[in-house]
């Protein structure tokens, strides 16, 4: 495939960034390709799903574009200090992607999927901007962040997201009332009392042991089609 | 600007190749097909070369509505070798084909496709325009002379490897040949804008090119020769250089 190694600045966090692009080896003329943005845990960066998964391996003839996004510690929200990495992936990244690479405007053809704390921000996506995608995939996400402030994980989660006490009046607590397709893919050991009772959410149940496995194998899944919306 | 540092294949070299681009912020906002500036790098150079040692993203992110190419071609003149791959091939065929497909936005027209290069990638861009004037509206050839007029009594195996045996005036890899032969044809003629340092130690060389540049009649090349004083065959010079023919280019005189 075509790799592109993309350092623009972002205006939604008000930062240089690096995003990776991996685009069909052959685009064909005037063809807009489906894009797939795929979003790392909470330690990693975006090199993380091209190192953990074969990409491609799989990705060679999915007729896709496949992006790796830099979303640093931010959990991909617009943070309560003025950091607004929701605005960038919901709509900067993907008006900027299709202005500048032969990758479709059309929400319909754009997922959003992530792991860990990127998990989260794609289900977090699908709540906050559910025009901007046909589907959010999160593989093992964090469901709660509020756990996170019995943690010394830096930067404290009060800069992201306020006061433990006010995840939810400040939008940061995700609903299990998805308004799009969401795919929820974990072990199968795993227990997932998030999904029930919710709305558009398929639970997945993976074999794979490793988070990596789990990436690779969800990440499979979706480009044979077999996470269908 | 964007930077993008691309990791394509070239079915041409049989390999994959480097390409830097420098692209506007916000395509979003842009609405005319962008302007293209292919930028090639000097002998000792690569893609990054024109970055590092110029202020070219500076020059041209005053324009919204161009992007600049750097691709890399190795130490090959941007020929196709004697005894090697066909890099003139690469750049001037294939490239275009493969930048406009990631790039959609690239303009095709041949007005707002300008080539440029400094030192070997000065001669390069001579040897790449004149082969395909139909792809390159405009030249920009800095410290940019004729490999035919080049010593190369010092470095035989270089030459060879390059432009073959025999003298390179009777060759296809004589410019300024492919310069006057131009004008034998009804192909189109790209703008000229040419220079160099004044203490350029190839300075002659440059000379002879303007010189029977400046003898046709009717100026076909609308060309301009422009030499940079104080200065050598430096970044310097051919930084100023490209941001003149920018200028020029953008018709912002």
């Amino acid at each position: 495939m075509n790799w592109i190694q993309v350092q623009t600045f972002a205006d939604g966090p008000h930062t240089y960034v690096g995003i990776e692009v991996f685009l069909p080896q052959r685009p064909l003329p005037g063809k807009k390709y489906p894009l797939v943005m795929l979003l790392h845990s909470r330690e990693a960066d975006r090199t993380q799903w091209l190192k953990s998964v074969a990409l491609e391996r799989y990705a060679e003839n999915a007729g896709k574009a496949i992006v790796l996004v830099q979303g640093n510690q931010s959990f991909y929200v617009n943070s309560v200090a003025g950091y607004n990495w929701g605005d960038y992936i919901t709509q900067e990244l993907p008006e900027k992607l299709a202005g500048w690479f032969p990758i479709s405007a059309d929400p319909a053809e754009r997922i959003i999927m992530g792991v860990d704390m990127g998990g989260y921000g794609a289900i977090m996506a699908a709540q906050n901007a559910p025009e901007a995608f046909a589907q959010a995939i999160a593989v093992d996400p964090i469901l709660d962040v509020s756990p996170l402030y019995d943690t010394h994980l830096q930067p404290k989660p009060e800069y992201i997201f306020g006061e433990r006490a006010e995840l939810a009046k400040n939008g940061y607590v995700l609903s299990n009332q998805c308004k799009i397709p969401v795919v929820l893919a974990c072990s199968k050991v795993e227990k997932c009392p998030w999904a029930e009772g919710s709305t558009n959410v398929t639970v997945v149940s993976l074999e794979g042991q490793t988070v990596k496995d789990r990436m690779e194998e969800t990440f499979r899944m979706l480009l044979e089609g077999r996470l269908a919306q | 600007m964007t930077l993008m540092q691309f990791h394509i294949y070239s079915a041409v070299l049989q390999m994959g190749m480097d390409v830097w681009a420098l692209m506007p912020d916000k395509p979003q906002q842009v609405e005319e097909p962008l302007k293209v500036l292919w930028l090639l790098h000097g002998g000792s150079g690569d893609q990054t070369a024109w970055v590092r040692d110029t202020r070219i993203e500076a020059y041209a992110s005053k324009y919204k509505n161009m992007a600049v190419i750097l691709p890399n071609a190795y130490h090959s003149c941007f020929i196709d070798m004697a005894m090697g791959q066909k890099f003139g091939e690469y750049i001037g065929v294939e490239l275009p084909r493969i930048m406009r497909g990631l790039l959609p936005n690239l303009s095709a027209r041949r007005e707002d496709n300008w080539i440029s290069g400094f030192s070997n990638g000065g001669y390069g861009c001579l040897h790449v325009g004149f082969s395909h004037p139909e792809t390159f509206g405009a030249i920009g050839a800095y410290g940019a002379g004729d490999k035919a007029d080049a010593d190369f009594s010092y470095r035989m195996k270089d030459k060879i490897r390059m432009f073959g045996e025999g003298d390179i005036k009777e060759s296809q890899y004589c410019v300024r040949k492919m310069i006057r032969e131009l004008l034998l044809t009804d192909r189109p003629k790209p703008i000229l804008d040419h220079g160099c340092g004044e203490f350029d130690p190839w300075r002659n060389m440059n000379e002879m090119i303007r010189d029977e540049v400046q003898g046709f009649d009717g100026d076909p090349y609308q060309y301009c020769f422009t030499l940079i004083e104080g200065d050598g065959h430096t970044g310097t010079a051919s930084g100023a250089l490209v941001e003149m023919f920018i200028k020029r280019m953008q018709g912002d005189e």
